[in-house]
């Protein structure tokens, strides 16, 4: 049962330099399978392909989390009365990008790259007819893998920012909202380089 | 079948209006000394027996979240906000108390 809520909820049980640490492995397997599998990052969670160096692809995912966490931890501090230590608040949101590693992998994988790639040059109209069966399969295993994100990613700053309710709720979103339109221009910008 | 003691717990509001009781008599331990008067508990007393637990165990980690964290298996934030939640309660039952006593 307890690691049942470790899983759902590990925020409440780690956190700090222990987050860090496994989210800082998380991050160089994640630019890794991105540099393998040929794919780039395009704002906080949204990917795609792209022949990108190691580097650049390690520091799009840098940018992701830095954004995301930096405007979190500015919410927080505007609006908690508690004294947060960004060690939580950014090794939090590292740990949650964990969730979006599987969708990574599976994007990376050959065949569901050319499937994909076929489809972006598909019409419309043809799109129904030709969607194939592993891309729907992947496309639902993104999903569940983005609503863990999700669910992680505000967990771990209501926690780390004693935040509660709507304020947590609201601001969460006002953050991500802004981490997207934030983090989307950097990754262009790093793919530029 | 030797029956266990019950832990009695300390009541502290009043079961038929809910409003906070206070300490009518107190006995000695020894004697049949009897001591009747209109004493207040201790806003310590007042807190719930979880929370009287969480700032015992504060104490005797004296005083360190770290320490306390670790002893509970939860992570530092977790045990802050529950001392921010403690906290928060003993300003409010520290203020009603004041406001009784200004009347």
């Amino acid at each position: 049962m307890k690691t049942l809520k470790k899983i759902v909820d590990p925020f409440n049980y780690y956190s700090g330099e222990r987050t860090l640490a496994v989210g800082i492995l998380g991050l160089l397997a994640a630019a890794l399978v991105n540099r393998l599998g040929g794919e780039t990052s395009r704002g906080i969670v949204s990917t795609g392909y792209g022949e990108l160096s190691f580097l650049q692809v390690l520091c799009q995912i840098l940018a992701a989390w830095i954004v995301l966490s930096t405007l979190l931890y500015l919410a927080a501090r505007l609006l908690s009365k508690s004294r947060i230590r960004p060690v939580d608040l950014y090794g939090n949101q590292l740990l949650a990008r964990i969730a979006l590693l599987p969708v990574l992998l599976l994007g990376a994988l050959a065949s569901l790259r050319t499937a994909a790639l076929q489809l972006a040059e598909t019409a419309p109209e043809q799109l129904a007819a030709n969607l194939p069966i592993g891309l729907i399969g992947f496309g639902f295993a993104a999903l569940i893998c983005l609503i863990w994100f999700y669910l992680w990613s505000y967990r771990g700053y209501a926690v780390a920012a004693n935040l509660k309710g709507w304020k947590a709720v609201v601001s969460y979103i006002v953050c991500y909202l802004l981490a997207e339109l934030a983090g989307g221009w950097c990754t262009a910008w790093i793919a530029q380089w | 079948m030797k029956e266990q003691p019950i832990a009695q717990r300390l009541p502290t509001r009043c079961p038929a209006c809910d409003a906070q009781l206070f300490v009518q008599t107190l006995a000695c331990s020894r004697c049949p000394t009897r001591i009747e008067g209109r004493f207040q508990l201790p806003v310590f007393l007042l807190l719930p027996p979880a929370e009287q637990q969480f700032i015992l165990e504060f104490v005797r980690c004296s005083g360190s979240l770290k320490e306390m964290a670790a002893r509970q298996e939860l992570s530092y934030p977790t045990v802050r906000n529950r001392l921010d939640e403690i906290i928060e309660h003993l300003n409010t039952l520290m203020q009603h108390e004041n406001a009784q006593e200004d009347r």
